[in-house]
């Protein structure tokens, strides 16, 4: 008889896939950029940033965001698609990606009067800006002076509007979007998520009322809506019910221009689709007890074990996706609509001379960061596990938020007499507090880790390295400087507010 | 053979021998379970009635709605038993589905609501995990509520341990390796442990999956597995991943060289017991044998297998059709918008315009009719709807797909043109439009 293997060994699943997963130190290997691994090898570079600088520092590549950029235009081209891809501000407070940006075809989607303030500031004309969010009176007022294109949350906002343009007594008309939400479907049923934007769209009636009875004041360009990214279900139905409300708003006779359909495009933050799932799988076994624990305290990253069976849900991102980005976005305009004979909305807003609009934040932003900080000291905890403290904090890297489940890169200092490394680590943060996480997971770094090595957390740009940042406990922010690769494996950099990449394109001599 | 009710014919199924020549092994017998041959069309007919059957009175006198976290071949054989005996059926779910199936049980009369999960930008503090939600909606009504719950039911796998497992004991005498998807693990897990019992105690039991971010119907990751309560990963000696493409490949095999009309997740447990087989087969000196489920027909997948291998539709072109023709890159097929108003003065052309009727309604070229691009390859596809001597302007958006039609008009003698630059250009010229209805 064929020898049988046991569940701790390696299955012949592994060996089919040729991961090379390691179940006795698993890990997640990060996407990272060509560009940007050079630039964490050109180790002279990094130190003298992080020794000259200090810790944390994030690394912006500016030019990384050109490539998202065109990957988006890209799906509109193939489509012939006219419209406006807005790069949302939102996941990072970055100058130089807008200035970056700002020299390319793509529109800005601001949500505050501070990004309002800064878009303009790094290069965005006012037709090219979209403002979303809750609006302040100072907000709302900045952006009808500016003549930006007012993505409207709620029916309160459009009667501000109206009462602000009759008190400015301007001649010209509001550019707005109407934001809707609450999409139901006779065909679909699913289980209610409240959310805190937008109309609902059982109000679409008096809305459209209210912007016929405004005509002279509101220059109504459409219907706009915004999903999180990975909610598939909802999608088609929403995209169905703008495209009726568009239909009938023309029948009243408004002029829309097209739909906004938002973002929520993902990033693939693992290199490998298999190592993820092992991965995840590895951590699931571990909540179960046929491991040992792979999280802080065992806490289990939202899974526990209850009655011998794994609960819960992951309470961190999807590292891996089979679309990420522009292909994400291509998969929702391209999918067939049940209501309008499967037509995709593609083909129908090309077909019905109707633009397209939407805000991708996160997907533009892959590749465009990294966060570095060094380490501080190692110490073991008091069950024994190796801790490796950083010149950073958990509002570095949002880690309460979103879980970034990446191995970091780690750059070594040279020379020294390193001891071995029998267990992973935890990284933990400068606060003082019992549990101020880096990561919730233990990783399993190749060499041990020493005082003064620099470890950096890949692909942060979105969300992770500025949108929670504090300057608790008197703790300095990240300081942020930006990364130009001049030719191969030649680096120039500057702090991110400094960055001036029209003087850069120029040689520097103007 | 006459049978009082549809529920008598689930279960004893056959089992097929795959032709040497076709899997290629050298030393080892391959058996299909055709379970594509139950009443309602897969194996989880025997899951479906295995769990209800002995409920059913009670579920009858309290008028209880049958709730159950499945919107595919499960809930096609619990909406078909439910639907017999006037039951209401509540089907909750959050994993991709085929939709052919959920037209059909829909169109039995089930009730599906869809789970919102899996969101990136989740809220950490909301602990309705889907899992959780599904609990929820069951418990809230306890006294009118049947839940089956076949991911946890013992009655899943011990179904098969009475039937599926006994039927390959009797039919095969001793199995050596037995293949199946693993979905509620229940098929393997009761099918195997009945070999084991009753003929071979060192069966090899292999699961197959899929990896996560794929997708083939009924099965599950390894990852996703620890979610089912039935699932035991040591009562397996090993799993193999497939790839649902291939097993498109692999199920279009069984159906072309064997006849086996079967559907997806069975190509995938061919292809997952081939992989391993292979594998193992250069190794043997003595001959073994091997069965793997066939689980369902072929009829539901037709989109499935349309989206991964499309070219199993491509039937050849029409001589002489628009699909056969290839465009001639020369400019002789356009009327440019600058020119097309005293044209179209000169010539009073037919004007056809061929984007979807919602788009041409909102907005088109004042004397054009709409017969979208569908309905046109139909109408000039080897026959002749039009006067050869009467002028012909094709408008679609940019002008791009109207010139390939404008230049196979033109090259069966038509007096074609497109309109340059579409209607797009037309609009940005200021030329006058209509809005239609």
């Amino acid at each position: 008889m064929q020898s049988t293997k046991l569940k701790d060994t390696q299955c012949l699943a592994d060996d089919l896939l040729e991961t090379g997963f390691n179940k006795d130190k698993p890990g997640v290997t990060p996407a990272l950029h060509p560009s940007i691994k050079r630039f964490l090898d050109n180790k002279q570079l990094v130190f003298s940033l992080m020794d000259g600088i200090g810790s944390p520092l994030n690394i912006i590549f500016p030019d990384h965001i050109l490539e998202n950029i065109d990957k988006f235009e890209q799906i509109y081209k193939d489509r012939h698609l006219q419209g406006r891809i807005f790069y949302t501000s939102k996941p990072n407070k970055s100058q130089s990606l807008k200035r970056r940006a700002s020299m390319t075809q793509v529109g800005l989607d601001v949500s505050s009067e501070g990004e309002l303030k800064n878009g303009l500031a790094s290069g965005f004309h006012s037709s090219r800006i979209e403002a979303t969010g809750p609006k302040s009176p100072e907000y709302l007022f900045l952006g009808i002076q500016h003549d930006i294109l007012i993505n409207v949350d709620n029916f309160n906002e459009l009667k501000q509007i109206v009462q602000m343009h009759g008190t400015l007594n301007l001649s010209r008309k509001v550019r707005i979007l109407v934001r809707l939400d609450g999409f139901k479907s006779t065909r679909v049923k699913f289980t209610t998520q409240d959310s805190a934007f937008g109309i609902r769209v059982d109000e679409a009636p008096q809305v459209l009322d209210f912007l016929v009875e405004h005509k002279d004041v509101l220059d109504f360009q459409g219907f706009s809506f915004h999903f999180n990214a990975g909610d598939y279900i909802r999608r088609p139905v929403a995209i169905e019910q703008c495209l009726e409300l568009t239909f009938e708003a023309m029948n009243r006779g408004l002029s829309p221009k097209g739909i906004d359909i938002g973002g929520g495009y993902r990033i693939r933050y693992a290199a490998s689709q298999d190592e993820w799932n092992a991965y995840v799988e590895t951590i699931k076994a571990s909540v179960l007890g046929e491991r040992d624990s792979l999280t802080w305290n065992d806490s289990g990253l939202g899974f526990r074990k209850e009655d011998g069976l794994l609960k819960g849900a992951q309470n961190f991102m999807e590292h891996w996706h089979k679309d990420d980005g522009a292909q994400d976005l291509a998969s929702v305009i391209d999918a067939p609509l049940p209501a309008f004979d499967n037509q995709s909305l593609a083909t129908i807003l090309s077909e019905s001379l109707l633009e397209l609009y939407v805000e991708p934040g996160r997907a533009m932003l892959d590749h465009c960061g990294v966060t570095m900080a060094r380490v501080n000291l190692t110490k073991p905890s008091l069950t024994g596990e190796n801790l490796v403290s950083l010149g950073m904090n958990r509002t570095n890297l949002n880690s309460t938020q979103l879980k970034l489940m990446t191995d970091p890169y780690i750059i070594y200092r040279a020379n020294r007499d390193r001891g071995q490394v029998d267990n992973g680590v935890f990284y933990v943060g400068n606060l003082c507090l019992t549990h101020d996480m880096i990561q919730y997971q233990k990783t399993f770094p190749k060499q041990a880790l020493m005082e003064g090595d620099v470890v950096a957390f890949i692909n942060t740009a979105a969300y992770q390295m500025d949108f929670a940042e504090t300057m608790v406990l008197q703790q300095p922010l990240a300081q942020k400087v930006a990364i130009t690769e001049t030719s191969e494996n030649e680096f120039s950099w500057s702090l991110d507010e400094k960055y001036n990449p029209v003087l850069n394109k120029m040689g520097g001599i103007l | 053979m006459i049978v009082d009710n549809i529920t008598d014919l689930i279960g004893n199924t056959p089992l097929i021998k795959i032709p040497a020549e076709v899997h290629g092994l050298k030393n080892i017998n391959l058996y299909g379970k055709l379970e594509m041959l139950n009443p309602f069309g897969s194996v989880k007919d025997r899951v479906a009635w295995g769990i209800i059957k002995d409920d059913l009175e009670d579920i009858k006198k309290n008028k209880k709605t049958i709730f159950e976290n499945s919107s595919g071949n499960t809930a096609k054989a619990l909406q078909a038993i439910a639907s017999m005996n006037g039951l209401n059926t509540k089907l909750i779910t959050y994993l991709a589905k085929v939709d052919q199936v959920k037209d059909v049980v829909r169109m039995m009369g089930a009730e599906i609501e869809e789970v919102l999960g899996g969101s990136e930008c989740f809220d950490p503090n909301d602990p309705n995990d889907p899992q959780f939600l599904i609990e929820r909606a069951v418990k809230e009504n306890p006294g009118e509520a049947y839940f089956p719950s076949q991911f946890t039911n013992e009655k899943n796998p011990q179904i098969h341990y009475e039937t599926t497992g006994k039927e390959i004991v009797d039919d095969l005498g001793s199995v050596d390796y037995f293949f199946g998807g693993l979905g509620t693990s229940g098929s393997t897990l009761g099918a195997a442990k009945r070999i084991r019992d009753d003929a071979n105690k060192d069966l090899v039991a292999v699961g197959i999956c899929a990896a996560k971010n794929d997708f083939i119907p009924g099965i599950r990751s390894l990852d996703q597995m620890w979610e089912s309560g039935l699932f035991t990963k040591d009562h397996y000696n090993d799993f193999v991943y497939v790839d649902s493409g291939d097993s498109c490949d692999a199920m279009m095999e069984l159906v072309k060289k064997c006849g086996i009309l079967c559907g997806p997740t069975s190509g995938a447990s061919y292809l997952g017991s081939l992989n391993y087989l292979r594998q193992v087969d250069a190794t043997l000196t003595t001959r073994k044998k091997a069965v793997f489920i066939v689980c369902d027909r072929m009829e539901w997948y037709t989109e499935y297998v349309r989206e991964r291998r499309p070219e199993y539709f491509n039937q050849p072109a029409k001589p002489n059709s628009i699909r056969a023709f290839e465009s001639s890159s020369n400019d002789n097929f356009a009327i440019e918008t600058q020119e097309a108003e005293a044209w179209i003065e000169e010539k009073k052309p037919l004007i056809i315009d061929v984007r979807g009727n919602l788009s041409y309604k909102m907005m088109a070229l004042p004397n054009s009719i709409n017969i979208p691009l569908e309905l046109l390859d139909q109408m000039i596809d080897g026959t002749y709807p039009f006067a050869k001597d009467q002028a012909i302007l094709l408008v679609c958006q940019v002008g791009e797909k109207t010139h390939h039609y404008a230049s196979y008009l033109q090259s069966r003698g038509y007096d074609a043109y497109s309109l340059g630059g579409g209607i797009l250009n037309w609009r940005a010229s200021d030329k006058p439009l209509k809005k239609v209805a």
